[in-house]
């Protein structure tokens, strides 16, 4: 073989197994997909809140596109720079909220029983997961024996459960407020017998917890059970004795045929019931509503002589030492589990304090001690129906969360704009 | 030029025996052909789009790149029926490729991976081929040009655009190849077509739509709820083509040629088989989902969802290879190959339903694809020999149908192999291959009820990854 005859064997060899280096494949990437990532940190490249109606984002007795978008979740997610996917609830809702719980407009006039069901294009994954009403034990069952299941628990979740439908999600980070509807009833029916048994909570609670652990979810943020102490739907005895002349002149100009309204003296500060608490539904629902059909009618505060739905100063107390309880577990189980823990009550109680100590004159109260018959009826930190947060207390909400994230993980989530409160008294 | 027709190693001048007598070489070649019938699984996906490249040991070790320098083993019956007439006597080959293919899709969405599923399978061939003077040679082939198998679990993400999809072809080709005169040769056979195809895919409720005509996306019914598994398969329809080839030695020592195979058009009247998923949905007005739709949807009569009849046509897409060898030394040879493959052949593939309101078409719109492939073959010893060789190709499928049925992309093979041939009448080739795909962003979804996008692209949310494995071993007995 002569030298030219190897020497090109040798070279077409080279040129032949060259090529594969030179020719390559273009590769794609995970980021040619978009991805979910957060701009400002990865541990919040997918984060899902797991709550109630809070978190949901119901307000003033129902839930819809507009509601949900102010939930402190989606807000939280923003912060974070992450995508989130909620079950957004077309116009006017599911129930529409109310315009005003006095005149009980909803959202564009819609009937109260009204569902207009879930937007279009589902979520490929939901983030939002929460569900109005749920309780500790609806997080991770949907079984009618032994949870509460509703209609709005199959709108949102379909056969999931909260727990089911956040793993899906595979998240990186979760917040739960879970636990309200524990105690919430039994304050707006004023029998503490309908709070969940410590027992029962702590043993929900930590599976809840668990089972996000099992998913490989390793960080998140725990957020207290509210103070019922602190919503406006419950109003002090001492404040419908000092709104009786109010309330008779306001009912004598929605109806002709006003009867009367009293307000017994054992309401009155000083009165054996000032430590009572008046349900919206109660005291501006069913007596008023009789009182504007032409009956007398007296609001009777007394422990002793009341109908069940007031929630004497007694059954309060058993019922913030419960809620108090609950907080010393979820506080205690993101000390454990290294994950952040913001208690809301101080914040609440701030807000709430603001103007008490001066009662004459009850203009000057952040949380209104008796409904407002001009204006939001509530305040502007509590939607129409008294019991909710608004938009605005949701950007507090998510300021508490935000700062606690940033020190519990070392990150830096800017906090948003939202209204100022009075600082909380340590 | 040197004739090849003696396979991988050539011991001697006179290793091309005569060929035995008729009796014998008639049943060797029905009991292989029956094997191979019997034999013939789905074949994984491995040259473009779902072709199959690796037809014998010695061809797959040089990378495929065999047209214009075939393989002594019958093999050229695929690769260039122009050849065989360098084959002596009677040659008889038989042999598998065994490919181990492994994938995942990561999801952008949740960053989960899924594997792919499919477990190592077998891709068998035999040939059989007769000189009848030394201008005429005639033969048979039998092998599996076209074969995929993606095979997912039925709870991937993707299971709802397919979780276990299998497509073979196996091509029966009587061939005859001429010498017109010293440099040219010519060849080819037609080609009966046996093809088989079964596409394993789940429903999504929440495309569907309430009898109000609301989605049930609306009413609260999850993305990807699976409410039914199809199963839709058609086995043994029969198609008919023609593979063609020419060689022209323009030296002693370089030598090109050229392959073509027609387009084969495959219908099938198949089956569609419907098995209710329980979905456990309640809708939120109390309704329990499952049981409506077992009554209205899944019941004799009155029923969509039942068993029933399926028709769909596959066309198997034409090829046209352009090759060149050249012997650089009278020990090494190195060749080229360019292969064109017309997947645009494939288009739509109609599903049509014995219920009429279940017709619709399953959208590929593949690309042609573009081969090149390089291989060397190198003489160790007189009766040892190596091989290796790499190959390119570009991807069939466009960005719009990058899904789990075939979540391909270009490719870059390496090869290696060696020959071997202890005596004269028995030979035998090796061959590993090693596949390796870029990583190519797909979609395991399609459009959802109120989501409008240009195209399916957009609906790319995860990276697809894959590579394989291929060993490939040929006995060849010459007679």
């Amino acid at each position: 073989m002569s030298f030219f005859n190897r020497s090109a064997a040798w070279g077409l060899l080279l040129i032949a197994f060259a090529l594969p280096f030179v020719a390559g494949c273009d590769s794609d990437s995970l980021s040619d997909t978009d991805p979910r990532q957060s701009s400002v940190d990865p541990i919040f490249d997918r984060y899902v809140s797991i709550g109630n109606s809070i978190t949901a984002g119901f307000q003033s007795n129902g839930i819809n596109s507009d509601t949900q978008h102010e939930s402190y979740a989606l807000r939280l997610a923003n912060a974070m720079e992450t995508e989130f996917s909620i079950p957004e609830l077309r116009y006017p809702g599911c129930p529409p909220p109310l315009e005003n719980i006095l005149t009980e407009l909803s959202t564009g006039n819609a009937p109260r029983d009204d569902c207009a069901f879930r937007s279009i294009p589902n979520p490929l994954v939901l983030n939002n997961v929460a569900v109005p009403g749920a309780a500790t034990v609806d997080v991770l069952s949907n079984n009618p024996n032994v949870a509460n299941p509703s209609p709005l628990t199959r709108l949102i979740l379909g056969n999931r459960t909260q727990v089911e439908a956040a793993l899906q999600a595979n998240p990186t980070f979760a917040s739960i407020w879970i636990g309200n509807n524990d105690v919430l009833g039994a304050a707006l029916s004023g029998n503490p017998d309908r709070m969940t048994p410590i027992t029962d909570f702590e043993s929900q609670y930590g599976d809840i917890l668990d089972n996000l652990t099992d998913g490989d979810v390793e960080r998140g943020v725990l957020i207290s059970v509210a103070n019922v102490a602190f919503i406006p739907n419950l109003s002090p005895g001492p404040a419908y004795a000092a709104a009786e002349a109010q309330l008779n002149q306001f009912g004598a100009q929605q109806s002709p045929n006003w009867g009367s309204y009293t307000v017994d003296a054992s309401c009155e500060t000083g009165g054996t019931g000032q430590d009572s608490r008046v349900p919206f539904s109660y005291g501006f629902g069913e007596l008023f509503q009789q009182a504007l059909q032409g009956q007398n009618v007296t609001l009777d505060c007394d422990p002793a002589s009341a109908p069940e739905i007031i929630l004497t100063g007694a059954e309060a107390q058993q019922i913030v030492a419960r809620l108090t309880a609950f907080n010393a577990f979820i506080q205690d189980q993101a000390d454990q589990r290294g994950w952040g823990y913001v208690d809301v009550n101080p914040s609440l109680q701030a807000l709430y304090a603001a103007g008490s100590d001066t009662p004459a004159d009850p203009s000057d109260d952040l949380v209104p001690k008796f409904p407002n018959i001009v204006g939001p009826t509530f305040g502007i930190f509590f939607s129409e129906d008294g019991v909710h947060p608004s938009g605005d207390t949701h950007r507090v909400v998510t300021n508490l969360l935000i700062e606690e994230i940033n020190e519990t993980y070392g990150t830096s989530l800017e906090t948003i704009n939202a209204p100022n409160i009075p600082a909380p008294t340590q | 030029m040197p004739s090849p027709t003696c396979g991988a190693s050539d011991p001697s001048a006179t290793a091309c025996v005569p060929p035995p007598g008729r009796a014998t070489r008639a049943g060797l070649g029905l009991l292989f052909a029956l094997l191979i019938w019997l034999a013939a699984p789905a074949a994984s996906v491995q040259a473009q789009g779902f072709g199959v490249f690796e037809q014998g040991a010695c061809a797959m070790a040089r990378a495929g790149a065999t047209v214009a320098h075939g393989c002594g083993d019958g093999s050229s019956i695929y690769f260039n029926p122009a050849n065989i007439v360098d084959n002596d006597g009677l040659v008889f080959s038989a042999g598998a490729t065994m490919v181990a293919a492994q994938g995942d899709y990561t999801s952008g969405l949740t960053g989960e991976v899924s594997d792919l599923q499919n477990s190592p399978i077998l891709v068998p061939h035999a040939y059989l081929t007769y000189k009848v003077n030394p201008s005429l040679a005639t033969g048979l082939g039998i092998y599996v040009p076209y074969g995929l198998s993606t095979e997912w679990k039925p709870t991937f993400d993707g299971a709802f655009e397919g979780y276990d999809s299998g497509v073979q072809a196996i091509y029966i080709q009587p061939t005859i190849s001429y010498r017109i005169n010293e440099r040219l040769r010519v060849g080819g056979g037609p080609i009966v077509a046996l093809a088989g195809v079964e596409l394993n895919q789940r429903q999504d409720l929440s495309r569907q739509e309430a009898p109000t005509g609301t989605p049930f996306a609306q009413l609260g019914v999850p993305h990807h709820t699976a409410f039914v598994d199809v199963k839709l398969e058609g086995h043994n329809q029969i198609g008919f083509g023609a593979n063609v080839g020419a060689s022209f030695d323009a030296t002693d020592r370089l030598s090109l040629a050229a392959r073509f195979t027609t387009p084969i058009k495959v219908t099938f009247d198949g089956d569609a088989t419907f098995n209710q998923v329980p979905t456990g949905i309640i809708l939120p007005d109390g309704t329990g989902i499952d049981a409506v739709l077992a009554q209205t949807q899944f019941s004799e009569g009155t029923g969509t969802l039942i068993d029933q009849g399926i028709e769909t046509e596959i066309t198997f897409p034409a090829q046209l290879v352009l090759g060149v060898s050249f012997d650089a030394t009278t020990d090494l040879s190195v060749m080229a190959d360019y292969q064109w493959t017309s997947w645009s052949d494939l288009g739509a593939i109609p599903l049509d339903f014995d219920k009429d309101a279940l017709d619709t078409e399953r959208e590929l719109n593949y690309d042609n694809t573009h081969g090149v492939r390089l291989g060397a073959q190198y003489d160790l010893l007189d009766n040892f020999e190596a091989r290796a060789g790499f190959i390119f190709n570009t991807a069939a499928a466009p960005a719009a149908t990058v899904t789990p049925l075939l979540p391909e992309n270009d490719r870059t093979h390496y090869t290696i192999g060696l020959g071997y041939r202890p005596v004269n009448a028995f030979e035998v080739n090796a061959a590993y291959q090693y596949l390796g795909q870029a990583d190519r962003a797909g979609r395991v979804r399609d459009v959802r009820p109120g989501e409008s996008v240009n195209s399916l692209s957009e609906l790319n949310e995860g990276l697809y990854s894959f590579d394989a494995h291929l060993v490939g071993l040929t006995l060849t007995v010459h007679l």
